[in-house]
């Protein structure tokens, strides 16, 4: 069976498992980056008692291999939901997941950027009279924000690729769609190849859309 | 919610555990010893004259940056022996791994030569110092000391991707949880326990690594 026939034979799983991979990537993208952003913020700026769990969340989380927290998700969310009469199915244990890794990560990468800022600017800001919310938003986020879409787009990769990982709790994305075919007689090396260009073409995109932003961005140039 | 809890299971499994995690830790050793290896030469190769080795090792780092680790094992593992290359399962994620790294250490290593000061290098030149030469006893200490913090950070974040491994069936700690998940169905226990296992090893990783970091810092 050769790969093109057999692509055009399953499209119809193909498309499924585009839109279960791209669904769960784009997602967690998004939750990770406002969410996290936010938690970075409150990491930097807010208050102990509230920066504090924060902290204990990210450092928890980032010890902790993302393929442990997938099965983590789907197995202890899952069977805690249960308890209580709701079914968590896979892709949604997995967008979980993925959203917990990337939510950490953000975080991170929001305080370092915040905090590689010069106290001077906060200064600046008091001394003509603007409100600490005036200061966020005009003065230290688009500074921070150049920062951060570099560090920004890794973790973003990072989610994309880790899509595959929800293959093993038995979301038929990309990966498992390819597995399933090769079971039926597909041959493995071109499938994985395939689906491995797939994965590449995606994350190289968002990386140009990055880079793109980031000049957009960017006071100095602009 | 009528769960009662049995870390009788995990007490039963402790020696599995162990071997698991020991495993892991030595899969991470193998592939980061030749990663790291593979970074240095390839790091070299990036910042060449020679614009066809540049490219190269951009290609390579780019590729393999950009495609999810568990595809590259699968390619590895499932894929090559239709083209009459067979490793063992062990084998194939080692080299997978390696060359997943050595992706991930070129770029850490070319920021690190590149911000090598070039006047330091053509004082190696003005001493009458070999190309060679330049590069080992300048460029190569120098770039280490500037690399080192992003280093361990990768070499953690390496560590917690031997948890792949699990998907082809590599007995380490993770395939171990979903051993006991399948055969005793006892989840809160088996991954509350795998993964204070990652957490305390990880973080006894960054202790160690800074340790070497202060070691290696030259005060100022």
């Amino acid at each position: 069976m050769n790969v093109i026939e057999s692509l055009l034979n399953y499209r119809e799983e193909i498309f499924q498992a585009i839109g279960l991979t791209a669904s769960a990537g784009l997602g967690a993208i998004a939750i990770a980056t406002v969410v996290g952003i936010a938690a970075g913020m409150v990491l930097t700026y807010g208050h102990s008692l509230a920066a504090w769990p924060i902290r204990a969340y990210v450092d928890i989380v980032r010890g902790i291999p993302g393929l442990v927290v997938v099965f983590m998700s789907y197995y202890l969310l899952g069977f805690a939901l249960q308890g209580i009469g709701i079914t968590l199915d896979a892709w949604a244990a997995g967008l979980i997941a993925l959203s917990i890794v990337g939510i950490a990560d953000v975080a991170e990468i929001t305080r370092g950027a915040f905090q590689s800022l010069p106290r001077g600017q906060i200064e600046a800001g008091k001394a003509i009279g603007l409100r600490f919310r005036s200061i966020l938003t005009s003065i230290l986020l688009p500074q921070a924000a150049i920062q951060m879409i570099p560090p920004w787009t890794n973790s973003a990769t990072e989610l994309i690729k880790g899509t595959t990982l929800l293959s093993l709790i038995g979301v038929t994305e990309l990966l498992l769609t390819a597995n399933q075919l090769v079971a039926r007689g597909g041959n493995a090396l071109y499938f994985f190849i395939a689906i491995g260009i797939l994965f590449f073409i995606i994350n190289t995109l968002i990386q140009l859309v990055a880079r793109v932003a980031e000049k957009k961005l960017d006071y100095r140039t602009a | 919610m009528s769960y009662y809890f049995d870390f009788n299971v995990i007490l039963r499994n402790v020696e599995n555990l162990l071997s698991g995690l020991g495993l892991g830790l030595l899969l991470a050793v193998c592939s980061l010893s030749i990663g790291v290896i593979i970074g240095l030469f390839a790091a070299f190769g990036a910042v060449s004259k020679k614009r066809w080795l540049r490219y190269l090792m951009t290609a390579y780092t780019t590729v393999l940056r950009n495609t999810p680790l568990l595809i590259l094992i699968y390619i590895s593992y499932f894929g090559l022996p239709l083209i009459g290359v067979t490793f063992e399962r062990e084998v194939a994620f080692v080299v997978t791994l390696s060359l997943y790294s050595g992706a991930y250490m070129l770029d850490v290593f070319r920021a690190g030569i590149e911000a090598v000061p070039p006047g330091l290098i053509e004082a190696g030149q003005a001493l009458g110092l070999r190309r060679s030469q330049i590069r080992l006893t300048i460029q190569l200490p120098l770039m280490i000391r500037n690399v080192l913090p992003s280093l361990s950070n990768y070499l953690i974040s390496l560590f917690k991707d031997t948890s792949l491994a699990s998907a082809i069936a590599i007995p380490e700690l993770t395939y171990q949880a979903n051993k006991i998940t399948t055969e005793t169905f006892r989840v809160f226990e088996a991954w509350i326990t795998v993964g204070l296992m990652y957490l305390a090893t990880c973080y006894i990783l960054a202790f160690v690594l800074r340790r070497i970091e202060r070691k290696l810092t030259i005060a100022r």
